[in-house]
């Protein structure tokens, strides 16, 4: 006699006890992922709500920008009125939607651009030799073990979890030190040596199966061989995820040029947008607006690569 | 990896290519974009050099040495004959006036004719005596010490009438005192008493008639020696306190007509003597007939005879005594009479004299040119009175000059000398006209801090005209030197504006700066200037710009 086919049951009957409790594991179940739905949505919409408002106030003109917000920043010295409402009116929707900021940023404002180009002067070679150097260090992590090798990590990690203000000071000694203060090196060095991406790469490289790279031993590849025609191409998820997070990592960094680059001419557009005045309110939501797109069409490009890369940290398999 | 996404990778990857392209190229035409908005400037490098500072002002040609024509009298203009502008020679017909005489001419006539009227009414209305009239009419006036002389004289002779008649009553009193006490006797002797009493009175007006006339006589010889004192201390050049020259031309008067007024005066007291002698010998006679009647009656009817006679003295002297008091009276009447008719002698022939005068001063029926010129205005119009002493036109003689007159500072004023020539500034036409600084003096609207400057002018050139001149001629060398336009002021003073220069990526950016400087000098076309300032060949000065230029803005460079 077979065993007892289990893999499918029987519909309970009706009316039956076990009816009755498929029916109410159901119901909450669909009320679990409604609770769930509503409350992502809220917290949804708190997180959209202020990049909603950059963008749609980015459209408004000069004057429905003063008229809304001007009690917040429109004061005088002698404690005169420039603005119409003494309450900050948040609109989402125009009264009258105005290409004017994006006309000013955009053309009569050559020194938005130039903020602009220098993040992507900063931001560029700090993403593309920290993941030079954090896929080389974490080759080395991932296939030699040892001692040393595991006190060295450890640092790794002690640096990542420090923040950034506990070693401004040293960065800052050691850049003067080194000559290179109010230089984009003084930027550049610290971000290409960030520990970030070689403990995200580590990680994934220690996945590689040890019998593809004894495999690739076997039939003769040196060590740069395995490491550029088998773990690059294997990691390329991770490096784009890694990428992803290092270029929104510094394309928002405020501290660094701010403490290291004493002229404003190389401060990047993170720093230019935290000094917007009273005077500028409706341009620093349309270089705001601006300024998201290169985040937005980097997370885009990559989504799958990162989320892939959260899933493979998470111990998920598929 | 699905189809979806590597869809959606090319459609991110296809969009970042097209917004950094895009922000690539705006990137690019940035400064060509930006330097279409911005303002244009032209400049200089500072330059040291020399400034020969002139002071430059301009005026408007006043005539130099106005005439005014006027006339003394007030008279209606029929006809303006010239206007402002016109040449006149000597001579020539100005202005036509009304035929007819002026007002100060008619009136002078219309008080001498009142005048005179007064005084003949007063003349002719009984109250004045002849002697006063004549005395007024033959200017046979006295003087106040005369006056006061015959005043006295009166006085006098009531005093000697009144301790007469004082006299004769207490001597009344005492008779009649002894009568009482020794009691009446009659005789009738009344009838030489009468005749002896009408005989005394006789004899006692003539008496004092003959005092009378004496007294007068006494005074004309004493005017008569007074006024031959006076013409002895005039003919030997000796003056005499008091006296003006009407007093000697009286005493001269008097010398000539009193001998013969003392004449008559001692003709008059001679017949009154023998009057009064023949009146003497009645008396005697009457005095003689009543004592013989009435005999010796005793010491009371004597006595009653003196007292009678005393009291008949008595009245005749009150009698005397109220005739001196009346003549003093009448004397003090006429006198006032003389000296109120004298004055208007003296006022009817003052007016004579004006009306002679006003009368020879009359102008014609024309006002005609007194020099040669050109008239500079015209005062008065047809139909209007003059007003004398008032101008009625002012001309420019001919060859007087002409003046121009500007305000400078304290400090330019320093710089010029009086004789300094000054140049015409936009004046190229003006071949002949010379300009000398003639006088620095304060500026009244604003003594101190300006001073007027007022310069002598020849050449062809007319009142009203504005001329622009530059004078001074002092130079000095100095560091920095920039053009006019350079130099800029506002509320916080002068300042000029720098271009500094800064590399950046994306090419050299041109800002203008502010400096605060202060003008040591200025001519024509440059100022120098001292500041916070490199000094010259360092400095790139902003002279013009196509849009107003403030410090801190961003600018573009002319042909850069």
């Amino acid at each position: 006699m077979s065993k007892k086919d289990t893999s499918r049951s029987a519909p309970p009957r009706k009316g039956s006890r076990a009816g009755f409790h498929k029916k109410g594991r159901k119901a909450w179940s669909k009320f679990k992922i409604i609770l769930a739905t509503g409350v992502a949505a809220i917290f949804a919409i708190l997180f959209l709500m202020p990049i909603i408002l950059t963008i749609t106030n980015s459209f408004m003109a000069a004057s429905e920008i003063s008229a809304n917000y001007g009690s917040v920043f429109e004061t005088t010295e002698s404690g005169g009125k420039v603005y119409i409402s003494e309450k900050v009116n948040l609109k989402f929707i125009p009264d009258m939607v105005s290409f004017s900021q994006y006309i000013t940023v955009l053309f009569k404002s050559p020194e938005y651009l130039l903020k602009f180009w220098n993040s992507v002067i900063l931001v560029g070679p700090i993403v593309l030799f920290q993941l030079i150097v954090a896929t080389l260090a974490s080759y080395g992590f991932a296939r030699y073990r040892g001692r040393i090798r595991e006190i060295i990590f450890f640092m790794y990690i002690i640096l990542m979890l420090m923040p950034y203000q506990v070693t401004l000071v040293p960065n800052y000694l050691v850049s003067d030190w080194l000559n290179i203060l109010d230089t984009n090196w003084a930027i550049w060095l610290p971000g290409i040596f960030s520990p970030f991406a070689v403990f995200l790469l580590t990680k994934f490289m220690r996945r590689i199966p040890t019998s593809v790279i004894e495999a690739a031993q076997i039939d003769g590849a040196g060590e740069w061989q395995i490491y550029r025609q088998i773990c690059m191409p294997l990691c390329r998820g991770a490096i784009c995820s890694a990428a992803i997070l290092v270029f929104i990592d510094y394309w928002n960094m405020v501290e660094q040029p701010l403490i290291l680059l004493t002229d404003v001419e190389m401060h990047p557009l993170s720093v230019f947008l935290s000094r917007i005045n009273k005077g500028e309110i409706g341009l620093a939501f349309a270089v705001a607006t601006i300024y998201m797109v290169p985040s937005l069409l980097v997370f885009l490009y990559g989504e799958e690569y990162l989320v892939d890369g959260i899933t493979y940290q998470g111990g998920i398999k598929g | 990896m699905n189809e979806n996404g590597t869809k959606r990778r090319d459609w991110v990857k296809n969009a970042a290519i097209v917004f950094l392209s895009v922000l690539l190229v705006l990137t690019f035409f940035s400064n060509t974009i930006l330097n279409y908005s911005l303002p244009e400037v032209a400049g200089q490098y500072i330059q040291s050099g020399t400034i020969t500072s002139k002071i430059r002002g301009s005026g408007t040609i006043e005539s130099g040495d106005l005439y005014n024509i006027q006339i003394n009298e007030t008279r209606t203009v029929e006809s303006v004959m010239v206007r402002a502008g016109d040449e006149v020679t000597k001579g020539d017909i100005l202005f036509l006036l009304a035929d007819k005489e002026s007002t100060e001419l008619t009136t002078a006539e219309d008080q001498l004719d009142a005048a005179i009227l007064e005084f003949e009414m007063k003349i002719l209305s009984g109250d004045i005596s002849n002697a006063v009239i004549n005395n007024v009419q033959r200017n046979n006036i006295s003087s106040v010490s005369q006056y006061q002389s015959r005043i006295l004289a009166a006085e006098a002779t009531i005093e000697s009438w009144q301790k007469k008649v004082d006299e004769i009553t207490t001597k009344i009193s005492e008779l009649e005192a002894t009568i009482n006490k020794l009691g009446y006797s009659t005789t009738d002797a009344s009838e030489e008493a009468k005749k002896l009493y009408n005989a005394q009175s006789a004899y006692d007006r003539k008496n004092t008639e003959l005092t009378t006339a004496k007294s007068y006589l006494s005074s004309l010889q004493s005017d008569l020696a007074k006024a031959q004192e006076t013409i002895k201390y005039y003919e030997n050049g000796l003056t005499v306190s008091g006296n003006d020259p009407a007093d000697i031309q009286y005493a001269y008067s008097q010398r000539d007509k009193l001998p013969a007024m003392i004449t008559e005066a001692q003709a008059t007291v001679t017949n009154l003597q023998t009057e009064l002698y023949n009146l003497n010998v009645e008396v005697e006679k009457a005095k003689a007939a009543h004592e013989s009647k009435s005999g010796n009656t005793g010491s009371i009817n004597s006595l009653k005879i003196e007292l009678e006679n005393w009291k008949l003295e008595l009245h005749a002297k009150e009698g005397s005594l109220k005739e001196a008091q009346e003549a003093k009276t009448q004397l003090l009447t006429d006198i006032a009479q003389e000296l109120s008719l004298d004055a208007q002698s003296d006022t009817i022939e003052k007016l004579r004299e004006t009306v002679a005068e006003l009368r020879a001063k009359a102008i014609g029926a024309a006002i005609e040119a007194p020099v040669s010129g050109i008239i500079t205005s015209v005062l008065i119009t047809a139909g209007a009175d003059t007003v004398a002493g008032t101008p009625i036109a002012t001309m420019q003689p001919e060859g007087k000059g002409y003046t121009m007159s500007f305000s400078v500072t304290n400090k330019q004023a320093q710089s010029l000398s009086v004789g300094a020539k000054a140049d015409l500034v936009n004046a190229w036409y003006y071949n002949d006209v010379e300009v000398t600084l003639a006088s620095i003096k304060p500026d009244t609207t604003d003594p101190g801090q300006k001073k007027l400057l007022t310069f002598h002018v020849t050449g062809s050139v007319t009142t009203g005209q504005s001329l622009s001149i530059s004078v001074g001629d002092k130079s000095a060398t100095y560091d920095m030197i920039v053009p006019n336009s350079a130099v800029r002021e506002d509320n916080n003073g002068k300042f000029i504006l720098v271009v500094e220069s800064k590399e950046s990526p994306l090419g050299t950016r041109y800002t203008a700066t502010r400096v605060d400087v202060e003008e040591l000098a200025r001519d024509d076309t440059q100022a120098a200037i001292s500041g916070a300032l490199y000094g010259y060949g360092n400095e790139f000065v902003i002279t013009t710009s196509t849009k107003l230029v403030e410090a801190g803005q961003q600018v573009r460079l002319a042909n850069k």
